[in-house]
Protein backbone atom coordinates (compact mmCIF):
# COMPACT_ATOMS: atom_id res chain seq x y z
CA UNK A 1 0.00 0.00 0.00
CA UNK A 2 1.35 3.41 -0.75
CA UNK A 3 0.39 6.48 1.14
CA UNK A 4 1.57 8.95 -2.14
CA UNK A 5 2.89 7.95 -5.33
CA UNK A 6 3.82 9.12 -8.79
CA UNK A 7 3.26 7.00 -11.66
CA UNK A 8 5.65 7.87 -15.06
CA UNK A 9 4.99 11.40 -14.74
CA UNK A 10 6.10 14.28 -16.97
CA UNK A 11 6.15 17.59 -16.02
CA UNK A 12 6.64 20.82 -18.27
CA UNK A 13 7.60 24.37 -17.23
CA UNK A 14 6.45 26.42 -20.32
CA UNK A 15 7.88 23.96 -23.61
CA UNK A 16 10.68 22.89 -21.35
CA UNK A 17 10.28 19.25 -19.61
CA UNK A 18 11.36 19.52 -16.23
CA UNK A 19 10.72 15.82 -15.45
CA UNK A 20 10.56 12.70 -17.61
CA UNK A 21 8.97 9.28 -16.69
CA UNK A 22 9.61 9.91 -12.88
CA UNK A 23 8.04 7.22 -10.84
CA UNK A 24 8.55 7.80 -7.03
CA UNK A 25 6.24 6.52 -4.30
CA UNK A 26 5.87 6.49 -0.27
CA UNK A 27 4.54 3.40 1.90
CA UNK A 28 2.29 4.62 4.72
CA UNK A 29 4.07 5.63 7.74
CA UNK A 30 7.39 5.25 5.70
CA UNK A 31 10.06 8.01 5.27
CA UNK A 32 11.64 7.84 1.89
CA UNK A 33 14.27 10.79 0.28
CA UNK A 34 14.91 12.13 -2.68
CA UNK A 35 18.22 12.96 -3.48
CA UNK A 36 19.74 14.84 -6.24
CA UNK A 37 22.05 18.19 -7.26
CA UNK A 38 20.37 21.42 -7.91
CA UNK A 39 18.67 21.72 -10.67
CA UNK A 40 17.54 17.89 -10.88
CA UNK A 41 13.95 18.31 -10.42
CA UNK A 42 13.28 17.75 -6.73
CA UNK A 43 11.54 20.62 -6.22
CA UNK A 44 9.37 20.35 -9.43
CA UNK A 45 8.54 16.98 -8.60
CA UNK A 46 7.42 17.73 -4.75
CA UNK A 47 5.28 20.72 -6.80
CA UNK A 48 3.85 17.95 -8.83
CA UNK A 49 2.61 15.48 -6.02
CA UNK A 50 1.29 18.73 -4.36
CA UNK A 51 -0.48 19.53 -7.13
CA UNK A 52 1.16 22.63 -7.63
CA UNK A 53 2.63 21.78 -11.20
CA UNK A 54 0.61 20.05 -13.66
CA UNK A 55 1.41 16.21 -14.03
CA UNK A 56 1.21 16.68 -17.98
CA UNK A 57 0.95 12.18 -18.39
CA UNK A 58 1.19 9.82 -15.87
CA UNK A 59 -0.57 9.84 -12.61
CA UNK A 60 -0.57 11.22 -9.30
CA UNK A 61 -1.62 8.87 -6.50
CA UNK A 62 -3.01 8.59 -3.02
CA UNK A 63 -3.71 5.68 -0.79
CA UNK A 64 -4.38 3.87 -4.32
CA UNK A 65 -6.55 6.57 -5.84
CA UNK A 66 -6.07 8.54 -8.67
CA UNK A 67 -6.17 11.97 -7.57
CA UNK A 68 -4.42 13.20 -10.81
CA UNK A 69 -6.86 15.76 -11.79
CA UNK A 70 -7.49 17.13 -8.04
CA UNK A 71 -6.67 20.71 -7.15
CA UNK A 72 -3.67 21.60 -4.68
CA UNK A 73 -6.47 22.65 -2.34
CA UNK A 74 -8.39 19.16 -2.57
CA UNK A 75 -4.90 17.01 -1.96
CA UNK A 76 -4.25 19.49 1.07
CA UNK A 77 -7.41 18.15 2.39
CA UNK A 78 -6.81 14.86 1.46
CA UNK A 79 -4.00 14.68 3.86
CA UNK A 80 -1.00 15.70 1.86
CA UNK A 81 1.22 18.63 2.97
CA UNK A 82 3.87 20.47 1.48
CA UNK A 83 6.96 22.34 3.58
CA UNK A 84 8.48 24.37 0.89
CA UNK A 85 12.36 25.42 -0.07
CA UNK A 86 12.80 28.70 1.32
CA UNK A 87 10.31 28.01 3.76
CA UNK A 88 7.31 30.77 2.62
CA UNK A 89 6.41 31.97 5.61
CA UNK A 90 3.81 34.49 5.51
CA UNK A 91 5.83 37.65 6.28
CA UNK A 92 2.23 39.46 6.50
CA UNK A 93 1.02 36.96 9.30
CA UNK A 94 1.87 36.50 13.14
CA UNK A 95 3.57 33.14 13.99
CA UNK A 96 0.54 32.19 15.48
CA UNK A 97 -1.64 33.03 12.60
CA UNK A 98 1.36 31.22 10.36
CA UNK A 99 0.07 28.17 12.50
CA UNK A 100 -3.46 28.24 12.64
CA UNK A 101 -4.00 29.17 8.65
CA UNK A 102 -3.17 25.49 8.32
CA UNK A 103 -6.32 24.42 10.75
CA UNK A 104 -8.25 26.35 8.36
CA UNK A 105 -9.27 23.56 6.35
CA UNK A 106 -10.60 21.55 9.35
CA UNK A 107 -8.62 18.58 9.72
CA UNK A 108 -8.35 17.37 13.15
CA UNK A 109 -5.51 14.90 14.79
CA UNK A 110 -2.87 14.18 17.26
CA UNK A 111 -1.07 17.85 15.92
CA UNK A 112 -2.92 20.82 17.59
CA UNK A 113 -1.24 24.10 18.44
CA UNK A 114 -0.17 22.93 22.28
CA UNK A 115 1.45 19.95 21.16
CA UNK A 116 3.72 22.37 18.17
CA UNK A 117 4.54 24.72 21.15
CA UNK A 118 5.56 21.73 23.55
CA UNK A 119 7.45 20.44 20.02
CA UNK A 120 9.20 24.20 19.34
CA UNK A 121 8.81 26.23 22.96
CA UNK A 122 10.38 28.89 20.54
CA UNK A 123 7.36 29.42 18.11
CA UNK A 124 5.07 29.98 21.22
CA UNK A 125 7.73 32.92 22.86
CA UNK A 126 7.30 34.40 19.41
CA UNK A 127 3.62 33.81 18.59
CA UNK A 128 2.93 37.16 18.36
CA UNK A 129 5.47 38.47 15.98
CA UNK A 130 5.58 38.83 12.56
CA UNK A 131 6.69 35.82 10.48
CA UNK A 132 9.03 37.60 8.82
CA UNK A 133 10.60 38.32 12.05
CA UNK A 134 12.18 34.55 12.32
CA UNK A 135 15.96 33.24 11.86
CA UNK A 136 16.46 30.41 9.21
CA UNK A 137 15.65 27.54 12.22
CA UNK A 138 12.86 29.04 13.21
CA UNK A 139 11.18 29.82 10.16
CA UNK A 140 11.68 26.17 9.49
CA UNK A 141 10.71 25.25 12.43
CA UNK A 142 7.67 27.23 11.69
CA UNK A 143 7.02 25.79 8.29
CA UNK A 144 7.33 22.19 9.62
CA UNK A 145 5.03 22.67 12.02
CA UNK A 146 2.64 24.69 9.53
CA UNK A 147 2.52 21.31 7.66
CA UNK A 148 2.23 19.19 10.92
CA UNK A 149 -1.15 21.42 11.75
CA UNK A 150 -2.65 20.12 8.69
CA UNK A 151 -2.46 16.80 10.29
CA UNK A 152 -1.34 14.99 7.02
CA UNK A 153 -0.95 11.42 6.18
CA UNK A 154 1.71 12.43 3.92
CA UNK A 155 4.66 15.11 4.59
CA UNK A 156 6.33 16.99 1.82
CA UNK A 157 10.14 18.46 2.72
CA UNK A 158 11.72 20.27 0.40
CA UNK A 159 15.40 20.41 2.22
CA UNK A 160 14.36 21.29 5.45
CA UNK A 161 18.50 21.55 6.80
CA UNK A 162 19.89 23.72 3.97
CA UNK A 163 21.19 26.76 5.58
CA UNK A 164 21.07 25.52 9.17
CA UNK A 165 23.52 25.65 12.11
CA UNK A 166 24.15 21.73 12.91
CA UNK A 167 22.88 22.13 16.30
CA UNK A 168 19.54 23.12 14.86
CA UNK A 169 20.10 20.05 12.15
CA UNK A 170 20.09 17.75 14.49
CA UNK A 171 17.24 19.48 16.89
CA UNK A 172 15.22 19.27 13.74
CA UNK A 173 16.15 15.10 12.74
CA UNK A 174 14.73 14.65 16.02
CA UNK A 175 11.33 16.48 15.12
CA UNK A 176 11.22 14.65 12.02
CA UNK A 177 11.76 11.36 13.72
CA UNK A 178 9.12 12.20 16.32
CA UNK A 179 6.43 13.11 13.85
CA UNK A 180 7.08 9.94 11.05
CA UNK A 181 6.48 7.68 14.79
CA UNK A 182 3.22 8.85 15.01
CA UNK A 183 2.64 7.61 11.53
CA UNK A 184 3.22 10.25 9.22
CA UNK A 185 4.81 9.23 5.57
CA UNK A 186 7.29 11.71 4.97
CA UNK A 187 8.84 12.20 1.70
CA UNK A 188 12.28 14.53 2.40
CA UNK A 189 14.00 16.23 -0.16
CA UNK A 190 17.48 16.50 0.29
CA UNK A 191 21.08 17.49 -1.70
CA UNK A 192 23.20 15.14 -0.03
CA UNK A 193 23.27 11.88 1.80
CA UNK A 194 23.84 12.58 5.29
CA UNK A 195 20.21 13.70 7.17
CA UNK A 196 18.59 10.79 4.23
CA UNK A 197 20.94 8.15 5.44
CA UNK A 198 19.64 9.04 8.91
CA UNK A 199 16.18 9.24 8.56
CA UNK A 200 14.99 7.65 5.28
CA UNK A 201 14.21 3.54 4.41
CA UNK A 202 14.21 3.89 0.94
CA UNK A 203 16.19 6.16 -1.33
CA UNK A 204 15.55 7.91 -4.91
CA UNK A 205 18.27 9.54 -6.60
CA UNK A 206 17.17 11.99 -9.79
CA UNK A 207 19.31 13.66 -12.27
CA UNK A 208 18.33 16.30 -15.09
CA UNK A 209 14.72 15.18 -14.14
CA UNK A 210 14.71 11.57 -14.53
CA UNK A 211 15.12 8.79 -11.45
CA UNK A 212 18.36 7.40 -11.76
CA UNK A 213 18.95 5.26 -8.91
CA UNK A 214 16.46 4.02 -6.45
CA UNK A 215 16.92 1.42 -3.58
CA UNK A 216 17.07 0.67 0.38
CA UNK A 217 19.11 2.37 2.23
CA UNK A 218 21.57 -0.44 3.06
CA UNK A 219 21.77 -0.52 -0.90
CA UNK A 220 22.67 2.88 -1.41
CA UNK A 221 25.51 2.38 1.43
CA UNK A 222 26.94 -0.83 -0.80
CA UNK A 223 27.27 1.95 -3.96
CA UNK A 224 27.80 4.76 -2.13
CA UNK A 225 30.76 6.24 -4.42
CA UNK A 226 28.44 5.91 -7.22
CA UNK A 227 25.68 7.81 -6.11
CA UNK A 228 28.21 10.34 -4.53
CA UNK A 229 29.24 10.91 -8.11
CA UNK A 230 25.45 11.41 -9.46
CA UNK A 231 24.73 14.38 -7.07
CA UNK A 232 28.22 15.87 -6.67
CA UNK A 233 28.38 19.42 -8.35
CA UNK B 1 -14.25 73.85 10.39
CA UNK B 2 -16.05 73.35 7.91
CA UNK B 3 -13.14 72.88 5.68
CA UNK B 4 -12.18 70.08 8.25
CA UNK B 5 -15.73 68.13 8.11
CA UNK B 6 -15.02 68.44 4.37
CA UNK B 7 -11.80 67.00 4.47
CA UNK B 8 -12.90 64.42 6.76
CA UNK B 9 -15.71 63.31 4.35
CA UNK B 10 -14.09 63.23 1.74
CA UNK B 11 -10.90 61.04 2.82
CA UNK B 12 -13.73 58.37 4.22
CA UNK B 13 -15.46 58.26 1.01
CA UNK B 14 -11.86 57.90 -0.96
CA UNK B 15 -10.78 55.35 1.68
CA UNK B 16 -13.92 53.45 0.97
CA UNK B 17 -13.04 53.44 -2.60
CA UNK B 18 -9.38 53.08 -2.39
CA UNK B 19 -9.85 50.21 0.33
CA UNK B 20 -11.47 47.94 -2.31
CA UNK B 21 -9.38 49.03 -4.99
CA UNK B 22 -6.39 47.73 -3.19
CA UNK B 23 -7.76 44.51 -1.70
CA UNK B 24 -8.38 43.91 -4.85
CA UNK B 25 -5.23 44.45 -6.24
CA UNK B 26 -3.77 42.59 -3.07
CA UNK B 27 -5.44 39.30 -3.96
CA UNK B 28 -5.65 39.38 -7.87
CA UNK B 29 -2.87 41.49 -9.20
CA UNK B 30 -5.11 43.64 -11.05
CA UNK B 31 -5.77 47.11 -11.11
CA UNK B 32 -9.45 47.02 -11.38
CA UNK B 33 -10.09 49.67 -13.76
CA UNK B 34 -13.84 49.49 -13.49
CA UNK B 35 -14.06 50.35 -9.73
CA UNK B 36 -15.05 53.77 -11.07
CA UNK B 37 -18.08 52.09 -13.14
CA UNK B 38 -18.94 49.69 -9.74
CA UNK B 39 -19.04 52.86 -7.59
CA UNK B 40 -21.54 54.96 -10.38
CA UNK B 41 -23.74 51.89 -10.53
CA UNK B 42 -24.00 51.94 -6.57
CA UNK B 43 -25.13 55.40 -6.88
CA UNK B 44 -27.64 54.28 -9.73
CA UNK B 45 -28.43 51.01 -7.90
CA UNK B 46 -29.59 53.19 -4.39
CA UNK B 47 -31.29 56.13 -6.54
CA UNK B 48 -33.83 53.11 -8.09
CA UNK B 49 -34.30 51.77 -4.39
CA UNK B 50 -35.33 55.04 -3.01
CA UNK B 51 -37.49 55.29 -5.74
CA UNK B 52 -38.79 52.09 -4.73
CA UNK B 53 -39.23 52.65 -0.92
CA UNK B 54 -38.94 56.41 -0.44
CA UNK B 55 -35.66 55.31 2.22
CA UNK B 56 -31.95 56.05 1.65
CA UNK B 57 -30.97 54.10 4.45
CA UNK B 58 -32.55 50.63 2.67
CA UNK B 59 -30.36 51.72 -0.49
CA UNK B 60 -27.76 52.13 2.03
CA UNK B 61 -27.63 48.43 2.85
CA UNK B 62 -28.98 46.76 -0.32
CA UNK B 63 -27.35 48.81 -3.14
CA UNK B 64 -23.77 47.86 -1.96
CA UNK B 65 -24.95 43.81 -1.69
CA UNK B 66 -26.32 43.95 -4.61
CA UNK B 67 -23.04 45.38 -6.71
CA UNK B 68 -21.07 42.99 -4.33
CA UNK B 69 -23.12 40.33 -5.73
CA UNK B 70 -22.99 41.45 -8.95
CA UNK B 71 -18.91 41.99 -8.90
CA UNK B 72 -18.58 38.07 -7.57
CA UNK B 73 -20.42 37.39 -10.37
CA UNK B 74 -18.44 39.25 -13.05
CA UNK B 75 -14.96 37.47 -11.26
CA UNK B 76 -16.53 34.38 -11.82
CA UNK B 77 -17.63 34.69 -15.00
CA UNK B 78 -15.05 36.83 -17.25
CA UNK B 79 -11.63 37.22 -14.58
CA UNK B 80 -11.17 33.41 -13.51
CA UNK B 81 -10.79 32.42 -17.43
CA UNK B 82 -8.01 34.56 -17.73
CA UNK B 83 -6.09 34.06 -14.54
CA UNK B 84 -3.59 32.02 -15.89
CA UNK B 85 -2.80 34.47 -18.71
CA UNK B 86 -0.71 37.27 -18.86
CA UNK B 87 -1.96 40.42 -16.34
CA UNK B 88 -2.49 42.01 -19.44
CA UNK B 89 -5.97 40.19 -20.38
CA UNK B 90 -7.40 40.71 -16.83
CA UNK B 91 -6.38 44.43 -16.73
CA UNK B 92 -8.19 44.90 -20.25
CA UNK B 93 -11.22 42.95 -19.27
CA UNK B 94 -11.23 45.50 -16.23
CA UNK B 95 -11.63 47.70 -18.97
CA UNK B 96 -14.28 45.95 -20.70
CA UNK B 97 -16.44 45.81 -17.53
CA UNK B 98 -16.56 49.81 -17.67
CA UNK B 99 -18.05 49.94 -21.44
CA UNK B 100 -20.50 47.12 -20.63
CA UNK B 101 -21.72 48.61 -17.06
CA UNK B 102 -21.90 51.85 -18.90
CA UNK B 103 -24.03 50.63 -21.60
CA UNK B 104 -26.18 48.74 -19.30
CA UNK B 105 -26.71 51.82 -16.79
CA UNK B 106 -27.67 53.67 -20.22
CA UNK B 107 -30.09 51.26 -21.33
CA UNK B 108 -32.06 50.97 -17.84
CA UNK B 109 -31.58 54.96 -16.37
CA UNK B 110 -30.74 56.69 -19.87
CA UNK B 111 -29.08 59.78 -19.83
CA UNK B 112 -30.33 62.07 -17.71
CA UNK B 113 -28.93 63.63 -14.53
CA UNK B 114 -30.30 61.59 -10.93
CA UNK B 115 -30.79 62.65 -7.48
CA UNK B 116 -30.87 60.97 -4.40
CA UNK B 117 -32.55 63.61 -1.71
CA UNK B 118 -30.19 64.13 1.65
CA UNK B 119 -32.11 61.48 4.31
CA UNK B 120 -34.35 63.56 6.03
CA UNK B 121 -32.44 62.86 9.95
CA UNK B 122 -29.62 64.83 8.02
CA UNK B 123 -31.12 67.08 6.29
CA UNK B 124 -30.20 70.11 8.51
CA UNK B 125 -27.30 71.88 8.91
CA UNK B 126 -25.55 71.98 12.59
CA UNK B 127 -23.82 74.68 14.15
CA UNK B 128 -20.38 73.01 14.85
CA UNK B 129 -17.66 75.75 16.59
CA UNK B 130 -19.55 78.30 15.02
CA UNK B 131 -20.20 77.75 11.62
CA UNK B 132 -22.89 75.86 10.30
CA UNK B 133 -21.73 72.68 8.98
CA UNK B 134 -23.90 70.13 6.36
CA UNK B 135 -25.32 67.38 9.06
CA UNK B 136 -24.95 64.55 6.05
CA UNK B 137 -21.49 65.27 6.04
CA UNK B 138 -20.81 64.41 9.93
CA UNK B 139 -22.93 61.49 9.28
CA UNK B 140 -20.39 60.37 6.23
CA UNK B 141 -17.74 60.85 8.82
CA UNK B 142 -19.57 58.76 11.28
CA UNK B 143 -19.86 55.97 9.20
CA UNK B 144 -16.72 56.09 7.02
CA UNK B 145 -15.32 55.58 10.57
CA UNK B 146 -17.29 53.10 11.13
CA UNK B 147 -16.79 51.25 8.17
CA UNK B 148 -13.06 51.53 8.14
CA UNK B 149 -12.89 50.47 11.67
CA UNK B 150 -14.85 47.11 10.55
CA UNK B 151 -12.97 46.54 7.73
CA UNK B 152 -9.79 46.82 9.52
CA UNK B 153 -11.01 44.51 12.06
CA UNK B 154 -12.23 41.97 9.46
CA UNK B 155 -8.63 42.13 7.48
CA UNK B 156 -6.86 41.63 11.22
CA UNK B 157 -8.98 40.24 13.74
CA UNK B 158 -11.12 37.71 11.41
CA UNK B 159 -10.31 34.03 10.46
CA UNK B 160 -11.65 35.35 6.69
CA UNK B 161 -9.15 38.11 7.14
CA UNK B 162 -6.17 35.96 7.87
CA UNK B 163 -7.01 33.77 5.19
CA UNK B 164 -7.62 36.69 2.54
CA UNK B 165 -4.30 38.31 3.63
CA UNK B 166 -2.15 34.57 3.40
CA UNK B 167 -3.72 34.01 0.01
CA UNK B 168 -2.64 37.58 -1.14
CA UNK B 169 0.95 37.24 -0.08
CA UNK B 170 1.61 33.70 -1.07
CA UNK B 171 -1.16 31.78 -3.14
CA UNK B 172 0.13 28.79 -4.05
CA UNK B 173 0.92 27.88 -0.12
CA UNK B 174 -2.26 28.72 0.88
CA UNK B 175 -3.70 26.43 -1.56
CA UNK B 176 -1.59 24.04 -0.11
CA UNK B 177 -3.36 24.48 2.71
CA UNK B 178 -6.64 23.14 1.88
CA UNK B 179 -7.66 26.72 1.35
CA UNK B 180 -9.84 27.30 -1.64
CA UNK B 181 -7.93 30.42 -3.36
CA UNK B 182 -10.50 30.60 -6.41
CA UNK B 183 -13.36 31.41 -3.69
CA UNK B 184 -11.15 33.70 -1.87
CA UNK B 185 -10.45 35.59 -5.09
CA UNK B 186 -13.66 35.69 -5.51
CA UNK B 187 -14.91 36.82 -2.26
CA UNK B 188 -12.52 39.69 -2.24
CA UNK B 189 -13.52 41.05 -5.53
CA UNK B 190 -17.18 40.69 -3.93
CA UNK B 191 -15.82 42.64 -1.36
CA UNK B 192 -14.35 45.59 -3.58
CA UNK B 193 -17.16 45.54 -5.71
CA UNK B 194 -19.55 46.46 -2.93
CA UNK B 195 -16.88 49.24 -1.10
CA UNK B 196 -17.21 50.54 -4.06
CA UNK B 197 -21.14 50.58 -4.34
CA UNK B 198 -21.01 52.26 -0.90
CA UNK B 199 -18.95 54.72 -1.38
CA UNK B 200 -21.49 55.74 -4.35
CA UNK B 201 -24.49 55.40 -2.12
CA UNK B 202 -22.85 57.59 -0.24
CA UNK B 203 -21.93 59.95 -2.29
CA UNK B 204 -25.17 59.80 -3.85
CA UNK B 205 -26.89 62.60 -1.92
CA UNK B 206 -24.26 65.06 -2.63
CA UNK B 207 -23.55 64.82 -6.31
CA UNK B 208 -25.25 64.26 -9.36
CA UNK B 209 -25.80 60.60 -10.47
CA UNK B 210 -24.39 60.68 -13.88
CA UNK B 211 -22.35 58.45 -16.24
CA UNK B 212 -19.44 60.08 -15.83
CA UNK B 213 -19.55 60.16 -11.57
CA UNK B 214 -16.61 57.15 -11.46
CA UNK B 215 -14.39 59.18 -13.89
CA UNK B 216 -13.50 62.04 -11.57
CA UNK B 217 -13.34 59.83 -8.32
CA UNK B 218 -11.57 56.98 -9.61
CA UNK B 219 -8.27 59.00 -10.43
CA UNK B 220 -8.00 60.37 -6.87
CA UNK B 221 -8.36 57.01 -5.77
CA UNK B 222 -5.85 55.98 -8.15
CA UNK B 223 -3.74 58.55 -6.20
CA UNK B 224 -4.84 57.38 -3.12
CA UNK B 225 -3.67 53.94 -3.59
CA UNK B 226 -0.63 54.66 -5.18
CA UNK B 227 0.22 57.29 -2.25
CA UNK B 228 -0.85 54.44 0.56
CA UNK B 229 1.00 51.83 -1.28
CA UNK B 230 -0.18 49.17 -3.84
CA UNK B 231 -2.49 46.56 -1.68
CA UNK B 232 -1.61 48.25 1.78
CA UNK B 233 -4.87 48.91 3.23
CA UNK B 234 -3.39 50.64 6.59
CA UNK B 235 -1.52 52.96 3.75
CA UNK B 236 -4.78 53.33 1.88
CA UNK B 237 -6.85 55.25 5.12
CA UNK B 238 -3.63 57.54 5.58
CA UNK B 239 -3.17 58.35 1.78
CA UNK B 240 -6.72 58.94 1.65
CA UNK B 241 -6.86 61.31 4.78
CA UNK B 242 -3.58 63.29 3.42
CA UNK B 243 -5.45 63.60 0.25
CA UNK B 244 -9.17 64.43 1.32
CA UNK B 245 -7.85 67.27 4.08
CA UNK B 246 -5.33 68.65 0.99
CA UNK B 247 -8.49 68.99 -1.49
CA UNK B 248 -10.17 70.69 1.11
CA UNK B 249 -7.48 72.91 1.98
CA UNK B 250 -7.27 73.60 -1.58
CA UNK B 251 -10.76 74.52 -2.09
CA UNK B 252 -10.86 76.82 0.68
CA UNK B 253 -7.59 78.60 -0.04
CA UNK B 254 -6.33 78.37 -3.46
CA UNK B 255 -9.43 76.45 -5.47
CA UNK B 256 -7.48 77.25 -8.78
CA UNK B 257 -4.86 75.16 -7.53
CA UNK B 258 -6.74 71.65 -6.02
CA UNK B 259 -5.67 69.81 -9.07
CA UNK B 260 -2.25 70.20 -9.12
CA UNK B 261 -2.09 69.65 -4.96
CA UNK B 262 -3.35 66.14 -6.28
CA UNK B 263 -0.35 65.52 -8.57
CA UNK B 264 2.53 66.98 -6.72
CA UNK B 265 1.70 64.75 -3.80
CA UNK B 266 1.62 62.05 -6.18
CA UNK B 267 4.52 62.60 -7.50
CA UNK B 268 6.36 63.67 -4.44
CA UNK B 269 5.40 60.04 -3.46
CA UNK B 270 6.23 57.91 -6.80
CA UNK B 271 9.84 59.88 -5.98
CA UNK B 272 10.89 59.50 -2.36
CA UNK B 273 9.16 56.46 -1.88
CA UNK B 274 7.93 54.61 -4.92
CA UNK B 275 6.44 51.84 -3.14
CA UNK B 276 4.00 54.05 -0.93
CA UNK B 277 4.86 56.72 1.52
CA UNK B 278 3.53 54.18 3.93
CA UNK B 279 5.37 50.95 2.90
CA UNK B 280 6.74 48.80 5.12
CA UNK B 281 10.46 47.71 4.41
CA UNK B 282 10.66 45.19 2.23
CA UNK B 283 6.63 44.78 1.60
CA UNK B 284 6.31 46.80 -1.63
CA UNK B 285 2.84 45.30 -2.13
N1 LIG C 1 9.09 28.08 -12.34
C1 LIG C 1 9.97 27.57 -13.22
N2 LIG C 1 9.93 27.94 -14.51
C2 LIG C 1 10.80 27.43 -15.40
N3 LIG C 1 11.75 26.55 -15.11
C3 LIG C 1 11.85 26.14 -13.84
C4 LIG C 1 10.97 26.62 -12.82
N4 LIG C 1 11.30 26.05 -11.65
C5 LIG C 1 12.34 25.22 -11.92
N5 LIG C 1 12.68 25.27 -13.23
C6 LIG C 1 13.74 24.49 -13.88
O1 LIG C 1 13.44 23.13 -13.71
C7 LIG C 1 14.62 22.40 -13.38
C8 LIG C 1 14.44 21.70 -12.05
O2 LIG C 1 14.34 22.69 -11.04
P1 LIG C 1 14.04 22.31 -9.52
O3 LIG C 1 12.95 21.32 -9.48
O4 LIG C 1 13.84 23.56 -8.78
O5 LIG C 1 15.41 21.63 -9.10
P2 LIG C 1 15.92 21.20 -7.64
O6 LIG C 1 14.83 21.44 -6.65
O7 LIG C 1 16.30 19.77 -7.78
O8 LIG C 1 17.13 22.05 -7.38
C9 LIG C 1 15.75 23.41 -13.39
O9 LIG C 1 16.37 23.33 -14.64
C10 LIG C 1 15.09 24.72 -13.21
O10 LIG C 1 15.80 25.74 -13.85
MG1 LIG D 1 14.82 22.71 -5.06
Amino acid sequence: MSALALENCDVFYGKAQALHHVSIDVGRAEVVSLIGRNGAGKSTLLKAAMGLNAVRSGRRMFDDRDVTALKPHELGRLGIAFVPENRRIFPNLTVEENLRIATVMGRTGPWTLERIYELFPRLEERASQGGDTLSGGEQQMLALSRGLLTNPEVLLLDEPTEGLAPLIVDHLVEAIRVINAEGIAILLVEQNLKVPLKLARRQFVIDNGRVVWSGTTAELQANRARIETLISV
Amino acid sequence: MSTIVIGLSLSFLLFLLAAGLTLIFGMLGVINFAHGALYMLGAYVCFQIVNWTGSFWIGLLVAPLVVAALGGAMEIAALKPVYERDHIYQLLLTFGFILVIEEAVKIVWGLDYKQVPTPDLFSQPVALFGSQIPSYRLFIIGFGATVSLALFLLLERSRLGMVIRAASSDADMAQSLGIDVAKVRTAVFALGAGLAALGGVVAAPLVPIELGMGFSVIIDCFVVVIIGGLGNIRGAILAALLLGMARAAGFTYAPEWVELITFVLLIATLMTRPAGLFSRKGRAA
